[in-house]
Parts: structure tokens; C-alpha cells; sequence
């Protein structure tokens, strides 16, 4: 079986220990990123499957980093999740160009869910 | 023929006299002589009981009745005087006057009226003011011709005095009443009447005095005495006392009239105080022989009778001054801004415009309008919103009031509006608005904080739930060894929301003051080391040491700084990488102790030291950490710190570490 490459950027690095354990476990391949400035070479490099983005991020936030992917050639149609705590998020997400989102907390059955549906 | 006498008809004292006078010496000449008609006016006044003359011929020789005697009072030889005398030398002290009416006589043939009219003319040995009622009247001669005058009269003096002086007394109080109208202070009232008084009476010392049940004291308030007498103040006041000692006055209601020591003295009550416990009188002395006529008690009764009227006003209006400089003083004062605004409608009835009446000094300060008073709101801000006008307008025409909260773009601030009419003017309208802004700003701050804290509590409990899932997961599985270490790190997750939840509910406090400043003396040497021991314990990752310098005692709030010695301490660990040094010194001179904190961290470049201590303050580069938290700490020091009178200070240079530090005053007695 293929195994999916899933990268995740959060600027909490107890954030992405946890849902690099949580994936992991789960037997996705998991590359994360703390510095959303690096993330647009980042995925070029490692060329994920599906990309974690959480919104509410210093410099760069989650919807101007998805503005940049969408309007990148590479890279416009990697398939995004989008983590955020705040409670609407749904709207915010689909506006920004996600196309899925998942509220903190969340239940790890549901993300990988979620991951699974994205990717053929 | 009838002799001469005989045309005289009548047995009467005047009758006899006139047919037994020397007419041929004047210009009549002897009775026989006499026109036909001035017998026969003769004889008519002769024959009535009601007093009357006749001026006869151009030299006005005088004949009377007997009626006229007692009035002209003569003694015996001038009533002989009086018959046959030319009018104008025996009116001679009248004479101007009845010469006007004999000239008004000429040129009205109906005669001429007159009464009560004031005719002075000497009776007994004096001038006396002499009232009369009279008529003057033609006669004609036997041709036809005026030839002589008659007067009918009678004197209305007795019964004039009485109008007379109901007059006098009537001009008296009305001059006082004027004199006092509109005096505002007691002081004037009670002088002005003293003087007044004294002089229409001729007292020799007039005044106020108040006094007490209670008491045998009584305040002299404005005497004033006739300085040509010899009743100086002190005796006036002697007598006072004497005249009010309590065996002297049976009742405060008493109207008291009272002689003593060669002097009289009338009292007259003015008024109580409201206790009925302080009388004010008015007092008057003169010559105990003076003529205290029943007319002058009655004016004196009546004088302060308005003089309580009076200074009843001026009290009141002195109270009116007063809360109209009260009410004033509010309106000036006040900090909210007020305004009174008067409606200009359209032919349809909609408010449009409106004039400014009148605003406080607030309102110019609220809102940067001055002297806006006559003028018109869209002369003075053409861009105001069309809703404002609506809201007052709405209030104007309905008559209710409103309540609302709103933003005005020209002052940029928030505004609580009440606006009401006014029931005399339902084209006004009172304004009161409260600039809310600080208060909006505030709520906006704390809805922002609480937003920001739920959103960086979500973070460790993503950890929490993340890892306690991955451990039921590892349960199913029997996976039980790596389980213990996930657990652990949940641990340190709840730990740290926590140590946030802690962070908030401390600020808030802070902010709010509702955890009360305890100022304590301990020894501050002792604090640190059990800090820095307690910290060597927790943070296994770096060298934590202590450098000690024999200090003392202050005077703090002990709970507070440790706070911030735990808070700075955490900092150093989490800006510094694994297995630097963290050193923490408590330096002393003779007045204050030093306490610092550096460790070997990242540093922190100069633009971002005024930022750190800010609220909600995150340095935004890599730490070498992932550092949750979200930037209260330092904010939380700097505050502890302000509030014993000092500052935290930082030294630093990127890549050279970190040094934060603060200073407090030694306790000095020791």
C-alpha cells in the first residue's frame, strides 16, 4: 500500500508533535513545518499528498499562505485541510480555498477521515 | 318807607351787627344806599343756618352770617373786623389763593367748587392748616350785573386730618416699600427701615434686635439713632437690655409700649425663627413724654408689618440665588455634556435642522463645538449624519423620550444618548450624551482577550485530547509501554493551561485591583534562594545558580514578587537553549537591593524592548523552543513591578543573552 504524505504546519510545535504521533500511528508519512515562511518551498521540495494548514499563524496566516498555493501552477491543486480553533472556521475555510476544515480539538478518527476522502 | 334797619330782616347776633355797623364809612354806604338786591341776598344768608359770605362791590366788603363765626374764629373785636372789611384784607394770609379762585370765577359762570382744599389762615394766634369745602358763586345787582360774590363753606379739617394722615401714613409704608424692594441682604433691609423710621418719626433711636427664649442675650442689629440727641449706642443698648429682660416682656407676642428712665420704648415683633425659639423686634425710644398717638402706633404696626413681608422675599430670593447657583454650578461642572436644541421642521412636519439654545462647557469638550448658541447644526457640521437629526427630531414630535447608544463619525467616539422634550417648548429638545468610548474600548478589549485566550487554550488541549486518543488507541492494541510517556506529556500540557489560566485570572485581578496589594517586610535574600532552588528542581535542562550578596529586608507584596521571579526565570528557560547557565543575583547597596536574571539565550534586538512588556506581546522569530504561552507574562512584571514604584529593566543584544532586572528599596530600620 501506498502510504500518504502528509504535511502539516502549525507555529506550535506541540501541535505538530501530536499530530505527527497521531498519523504516524496511523501509517502516514508526516514532514512538519513551524515556520509558515518556508512552507511554499517546503512542498515543492517534499511534495505531499495532502496539506495540514493552520489558520491563525504570526506573518504568515493560513489564508495567505492558501492564496499563494492556489495561485501557484505547481502547486494549486494540493488537496488542504485547514486547522483552526476558532468556531467558525467552516466559512473562513471555504472562502479562503480549503477544501476541508477541522476544528481544535479535533478527533483524530475524523482527520483521518477527512485526509482519506482527499485523496484518491 | 321802611327805615334802612328795618330791610335787614331777622333777630340774629349778625343781623343786629350788620343794621347796627357804620356801613357809610366803606365803599357800600349806608344800608338805605344799598342795591335792592344785596338786601335781599343779605337777608337770605341771614336767614340760613349753614355758614356763607357775601363779598360785595369791587373793594369785596365783607358781610357773614352767623354761621361763619366759630369758623373764623375771631376773638370778639375782629368778628366787628370781619363785617365791612375789604375780603382781601381780612383773607390776607389766603389771599393768593382765593384770588385764583375769584379769577376762575370770572370765566366759569356755573361757580366755582372746591373741596378739602388746604386754605392756611391765622386763627387764635397761629397758622393753622385749615381745610375747606367751599362754593364761590356771582350775585347779581338790581341791573343785572355780576356784583358781588357768594360763599358757601364749611371747614373739613377734623375729618381731613383723619384722611390726612391715613395719606401720610399710606406715602410712608409705600416709600418704604420702595426703599426695600429688591434689597436682597437682612443687613440693608433692617438699616434702611431703622433710618427711615426714625426719621419720619423723630425717634431718638431705632433698630433690630433678635433674641432667644433660652436666652438673655440679643443680637443688636442696626441701631440707628438721632445723632443730635444725646442717647449714645452704649446707653441705647443698656436700655435695650433693660427694656427685654424677661420680666419686662410677658409674651413674645406683645406688642410693647414701655416707659422707663425718663425714656418711652415701643416694641414691635417682626418674626420667629422656625423653632419659635429666636424673636426679631423692631424697637423705637424716644422722651418718655413723647406723643405716641394711636395714628403712629398704627403706622409703626403697619411699617413692620411690610418689613417682615420683606425680608421674608429677600430670604427666599436669597435661597433661589443660591440653588439656581447650585443647579449652574451642576450644569457647568458636570461631565456629561448637555444640550438644549430647538427644531426647524419642513412643510411635511419632518425635523430638518435645528437650532443650538443652549450647551455646557462639557458639551463643547465632548464634542469640540464652541460657541454654538444661535446657530444652526448643519451651519456648523454640513456632514452630520441624517439619523442624529431623526432620533432628536423624533423626540420633538412625539413627545417621548429615547435611549440610544451611537458612533459619531466627526469626534470618532461612541456616545449614550438620552434625549427628552420640553413640555413648554415641544419644539425642544434636552440633550444629555455620555462618551462612552473608554467604556466600548474597554468591553472590545476584554472580548478580544477572551477570544484570544480561548483560542491559545485550544492549543495545549489539542495536545491533551490528541495524545489521551492516541493512548486509547494503544490500549486496544495492548501497546501499554508507550503509553506511559504520551501520558506524561499530557501532564505537562494541563500544567501549562494551567500556568495560563493562572496568567489570566491574575491579570484580570491586576487590572480589576481586585486582589488586594499586601505589603509585607521579609528578606528578600531568602525569596530568591527558594525560588532559585525550586527552580533548579523543575528545569533539569539548564544550570540554574544563584549569587548571593548579603541583603536584607523589604517592604513588598511577597506573593506578587515572587511571581515575577518565577515568571522571569521560566522566560530564561524558554529563550535559552538546553544546558546554557541561568544566573540569578541579589546585589545590595546601603538604600536598595538589585535583583537580576540573565541567561545565554537568543537575546532580544533594541526595537523589540519597549514591545515585550506590551500585552499579548509574542517576539515572532524562531525560538528554539515552541514556546505556548501568549505574551502576559512579561506584561504581568512590568505591572508587579509599576506597583511598587520601580521598573523592570533589559539588557540585551541578539545572540548575546539576556538580562532583566529590577530594583527595590531596603527596608531601612532594622
Amino acid at each position: 500500500m501506498k502510504y500518504l504524505k502528509v504535511m502539516v504546519c502549525d507555529d506550535h510545535q506541540s501541535i505538530l508533535d501530536v499530530v505527527q504521533l497521531m498519523l504516524e500511528s496511523s501509517g502516514f508519512e508526516v514532514i512538519t513545518e513551524l515556520d509558515s515562511t518556508q512552507l511554499i518551498s517546503g512542498i515543492k521540495k517534499n511534495n505531499p499528498d495532502v496539506l495540514l494548514l493552520d489558520l491563525w499563524m504570526p506573518v504568515l496566516s493560513g489564508e495567505q499562505i492558501l492564496a499563494l498555493i492556489r495561485n501557484d501552477e505547481e502547486i494549486k491543486n494540493l488537496p488542504v485541510i485547514v486547522l483552526s480553533a476558532s468556531a467558525n472556521g467552516d466559512d473562513i475555510a471555504h472562502d479562503a480555498g480549503a477544501n476541508s476544515f477541522v476544528a481544535k480539538p479535533f478527533d483524530m478518527d475524523d482527520l483521518i477521515l477527512k485526509i482519506k476522502d482527499l485523496v484518491p | 318807607m321802611i327805615s334802612s334797619s328795618e330791610k335787614i330782616v331777622g333777630l340774629s347776633e349778625m343781623a343786629i351787627n350788620i343794621k347796627n355797623h357804620s356801613w357809610e364809612n366803606t365803599a357800600l354806604g349806608s344800608i338805605s344806599e344799598w342795591d335792592a338786591h344785596l338786601i335781599v341776598h343779605t337777608n337770605m344768608i341771614l336767614s340760613c343756618p349753614f355758614p356763607m359770605m357775601i363779598w360785595w362791590g369791587s373793594d369785596l366788603v365783607q358781610m357773614h352770617n352767623d354761621a361763619c363765626k366759630h369758623l373764623i374764629n375771631t376773638p370778639q373785636n375782629k368778628i366787628k373786623r370781619s363785617l365791612g372789611q375789604k375780603a382781601d384784607e381780612f383773607w390776607s394770609d389766603a389771599w393768593d389763593i382765593i384770588l385764583e379762585k375769584l379769577q376762575k370765577l370770572k370765566n366759569d359762570s356755573l361757580g366755582v367748587f372746591e373741596e378739602d382744599q388746604l386754605i392756611p389762615i391765622y386763627r387764635g394766634n397761629c397758622l393753622e392748616h385749615v381745610y375747606w369745602t367751599f362754593s364761590y358763586s356771582n350775585l347779581l345787582d338790581s341791573q343785572g350785573k355780576n356784583a358781588g360774590v357768594l360763599i358757601i363753606f364749611k371747614e373739613t379739617s377734623k375729618s381731613n386730618t383723619e384722611l390726612r394722615q391715613k395719606r401720610e401714613r399710606e406715602n410712608f409704608l409705600l416709600k418704604l416699600t420702595d426703599q426695600l424692594t429688591g434689597l436682597r441682604e437682612l443687613h440693608d433691609i433692617y438699616t434702611i427701615s431703622s433710618t427711615s423710621i426714625l426719621q419720619h418719626f423723630s425717634f431718638y433711636g431705632a433698630g433690630f434686635i433678635k433674641t432667644g427664649d433660652q436666652t438673655n442675650d440679643f443680637d443688636s442689629i442696626n441701631t440707628v439713632s438721632d445723632d443730635e440727641n444725646t442717647l449714645y449706642k452704649a446707653d441705647l443698648g443698656l436700655l435695650l437690655l433693660k427694656a427685654l429682660d424677661k420680666r419686662k416682656i410677658t409674651h413674645p407676642e406683645a406688642s410693647n409700649l414701655l416707659v422707663m428712665d425718663g425714656y418711652s420704648i415701643k416694641l414691635e415683633k417682626i418674626n420667629s425663627s422656625e423653632d419659635e425659639d429666636i424673636h426679631t423686634y423692631f424697637y423705637a425710644v424716644a422722651a418718655d413724654s413723647y406723643d405716641w398717638s394711636q395714628y403712629k402706633l398704627d403706622t409703626i404696626c403697619d411699617a413692620c408689618k411690610r418689613i417682615a413681608d420683606l425680608s421674608a422675599i429677600a430670604e427666599f430670593q436669597k435661597k433661589l440665588i443660591i440653588s439656581e447657583s447650585r443647579y449652574r454650578s451642576l450644569f457647568e461642572n458636570i461631565l456629561d455634556a448637555f444640550m438644549v436644541i430647538d427644531f426647524i421642521f419642513d412643510s411635511e412636519g419632518n425635523p430638518v435642522n435645528y437650532t443650538f439654545i443652549t450647551t455646557n462647557p462639557a458639551f463643547e469638550i465632548q464634542s469640540g463645538l464652541r460657541d454654538v448658541a444661535g446657530k444652526t447644526i448643519l451651519e456648523i457640521m454640513p456632514d452630520v449624519e441624517q439619523e442624529w437629526i431623526s432620533a432628536y427630531g423624533s423626540v420633538a414630535i412625539t413627545g417621548n423620550p429615547i435611549t440610544f447608544n451611537q458612533y459619531n463619525e466627526g469626534t470618532k467616539r461612541h456616545y449614550e444618548v438620552f434625549a427628552s422634550s420640553v413640555k413648554e417648548y415641544p419644539s425642544q429638545v434636552v440633550v444629555v450624551f455620555r462618551d462612552v468610548t473608554e467604556k466600548k474600548r474597554e468591553v472590545e478589549r476584554k472580548k478580544k482577550f477572551l477570544n484570544l485566550a480561548s483560542h491559545e487554550l485550544k492549543t495545549p488541549l489539542t495536545s491533551i485530547y490528541g495524545y489521551l486518543q492516541i493512548v486509547q488507541k494503544l490500549y486496544k492494541s495492548k501497546k501499554y509501554d508507550r503509553a506511559e510517556s504520551i501520558l506524561e506529556k499530557s501532564v505537562t500540557y494541563v500544567n501549562r493551561m494551567h500556568t495560563m489560566i493562572n496568567g489570566f485570572l491574575h491579570l484580570s485581578k491586576i487590572e480589576d485591583s481586585i486582589e488586594p496589594f499586601q505589603r509585607e517586610t521579609f528578606n528578600i535574600t531568602d525569596l530568591v534562594k527558594d525560588c532559585c532552588k525550586e527552580a533548579v528542581s523543575y528545569y533539569s535542562t539548564h544550570r540554574i545558580h544563584f549569587l548571593n550578596s548579603d541583603c536584607h529586608f523589604i517592604s513588598a507584596d511577597r506573593k506578587r514578587i515572587l511571581m515575577v521571579l518565577q515568571n522571569l526565570i521560566t522566560n530564561a528557560v524558554q529563550y535559552s537553549p538546553k544546558d546554557t547557565a541561568i544566573l540569578i543575583s541579589c546585589a545590595c547597596s546601603d538604600t536598595e537591593v538589585t535583583i537580576s536574571i540573565e541567561d545565554e539565550g537568543m537575546g532580544i534586538a533594541d526595537y523589540e524592548k519597549k514591545n515585550i512588556f506590551k500585552k499579548f506581546y509574542r517576539i515572532e522569530d524562531n525560538p528554539v523552543t515552541g514556546v505556548s504561552g501568549f505574551g502576559l507574562g512579561l506584561y504581568i512584571c512590568a505591572e508587579i513591578i509599576r506597583q511598587h514604584n520601580s521598573e523592570i529593566m533589559v539588557k540585551s543584544k541578539p545572540g548575546n543573552g539576556t538580562i532583566f532586572c529590577f530594583t527595590l528599596p531596603l527596608q531601612q530600620n532594622n
